[in-house]
């Protein structure tokens, strides 16, 4: 694998390490990442509903279909921390 | 839909689909009702009212835009084929309904049941971002909603739409109605953030209890008779259903509400000693919501138990939105609508076995993954040119009296600057 295709590769898993460091109280900055890691993994999990649907049948389809809303559980929970106002003062 | 009802030939369903639909109305007058006594004093009018005028403009947006993009199964569509097999993703409808003859009554028919669900669908961020959001914003999201992102998802889980191709089962709109409409009050919430003074500064909300618990529970009766009409209509006009189970349908939609509002009574009592009026109402209306989807294929006591759960999910999820969340939603709409149509959804395919899961799986990933970024996105868009958030001044007032000059009460009620400023 090239440089680049491994960067490529590689930049979900150091954006969705960073936001992890968000869950509480984390800066601005890190809010951010958080949600662009939940927009992510929704898009990502309905990808792979998307092909489940388009190339698989039977048991194979449920499996990666099961898959795909757990990702996007997954992405609405991180975008949900993401958007935890701080205690709704600073507004 | 059998064809007789989609050609001019009139037929012995027809007659009892426009009564069914005559009743749908009546879930818009509950729900707005609902929102309305769940907001504080002063802001019930700017409530009723931008229901009212959101109920109106999401209408007409559909009508003249959205019906483009989902049209009905009586007309054509646009095809899109992947690995050999075509599927059903766009409709091609005309602006306005133009060229459907008077006499088209299944044409007619399916547009006013979608025009009803579209309202429906528009009313429920209204209750969610009540006291804060200002009327403009609120009527341009309506609009928006209705002509675009609401009859895509609409169109797919229609007779003949892809979703519905797979096998995806949706007839009284636990998915196309509810579950977008709940997750686009979510997006709604968090670009209009918390009420002034609902949070402290170490984050701990405060209760902020709705005014009038006799709105909320007049509000809940209406809401079943709307209801029984939006469902009944939908399993005739969506599910193909005969005339002779509309009344088995009716069972399951009122036997759904009762397991929601019974779960949640009991729930409310054991944690709170009370009983909580409004949670319960809540729970009646989640109730609704989760039996919709599998109203003619759920037996009584599935659809009991669909909304047993469903009251369930309401009161732990209004607890965990708001505590740990922080997500401030004096309408439940989140927990009701959001949560208990994608648990409508699901349900239906637990107890209709492992094929039947995929569909409702299918259907529920394209509500999550594809419907709720782009409602996300358009609302980010909206916010960023016309602020969903009320001006300090509005929030101080009430919306009553900045945005519409008078209040709902205004003979015997003062108006007390209790926020909590800091």
């Amino acid at each position: 694998m090239s440089s680049k295709a491994a960067r490529v590769f590689n930049t979900p898993w150091i954006v969705a390490s960073h936001a992890s460091h968000c869950y509480d109280g984390g800066s601005e900055h890190c809010e951010e990442r958080m949600k662009f890691t939940g927009f992510l993994l929704l898009v990502s999990g309905a990808m792979i509903v998307l092909a489940a649907v388009a190339l698989l049948t039977g048991a194979a389809r449920l499996a990666f279909l099961a898959a795909g809303v757990a990702i996007e559980i997954g992405g609405l929970i991180a975008t949900a921390l993401a958007h935890r106002s701080r205690g709704g003062a600073a507004l | 839909m059998s064809s007789a009802l989609c050609g001019s030939q009139p037929e012995t369903g027809l007659v009892l689909t426009v009564v069914l639909l005559a009743l749908t109305p009546f879930a818009l007058t509950g729900i707005a009702l609902i929102n309305a006594g769940l907001t504080r004093t002063r802001a019930v009018t700017h409530v009723l009212f931008s229901s009212l005028f959101a109920t109106v403009i999401a209408a007409l947006a559909y009508l003249s835009i959205g019906i483009v993009w989902q049209s009905s199964p009586c007309q054509s569509s646009r095809y899109l084929t992947v690995a050999g097999h075509s599927w059903n993703v766009l409709g091609n409808g005309a602006f306005f309904l133009h060229g459907v003859p008077a006499t088209s009554a299944g044409i007619l028919a399916l547009a006013l049941f979608g025009l009803v669900s579209v309202s429906l669908c528009a009313l429920i961020p209204i209750g969610a971002a009540s006291e804060r959001w200002p009327l403009g914003p609120a009527l341009l999201a309506a609009a928006v909603q209705a002509a675009f992102i609401f009859p895509l998802y609409a169109h797919w889980s229609w007779p003949g739409g892809w979703l519905n191709q797979i096998g995806l089962a949706d007839v009284g709109g636990s998915g196309f109605i509810h579950a977008t409409g709940g997750l686009w009050a979510l997006s709604v919430i968090w670009f209009a953030g918390p009420r002034r003074g609902k949070y402290s500064s170490s984050g701990m909300p405060t209760a902020t209890p709705g005014h009038n618990a006799p709105y909320i529970l007049a509000g809940c009766f209406l809401a079943w008779i709307g209801w029984s009409g939006l469902n009944g209509a939908g399993a005739l006009l969506l599910g193909g259903a005969p005339i002779t189970q509309i009344p088995y349908v009716l069972l399951n939609t009122f036997f759904s509400a009762a397991g929601g509002l019974i779960s949640s009574a009991f729930i409310t009592r054991i944690r709170f000693s009370k009983t909580d009026a409004s949670l319960c109402a809540n729970g009646f209306i989640g109730g609704l919501v989760a039996g919709s989807a599998g109203c003619t294929v759920l037996r009584i006591p599935e659809a009991m138990l669909v909304g047993l759960v469903a009251g369930n999910l309401v009161v732990f999820s209004v607890e965990l939105l708001e505590l740990r969340l922080k997500v401030d939603d004096p309408g439940g709409a989140v927990s009701v609508h959001g949560l208990c149509g994608l648990w409508g959804l699901l349900a239906v395919g637990l107890f209709n076995g492992l094929t039947q899961i995929a569909s409702q799986l299918a259907g529920i990933g394209m509500v999550l993954g594809l419907i709720f970024p782009l409602t996300y996105a358009v609302n980010a868009l909206l916010n960023r040119f016309f602020p969903y958030r009320a001006p300090r001044e509005g929030e101080r007032q009430g919306m009553d009296l900045y945005e519409l000059g008078a209040g709902a009460y205004p003979e015997f009620m003062l108006h007390r600057d209790d926020f909590n400023l800091r």
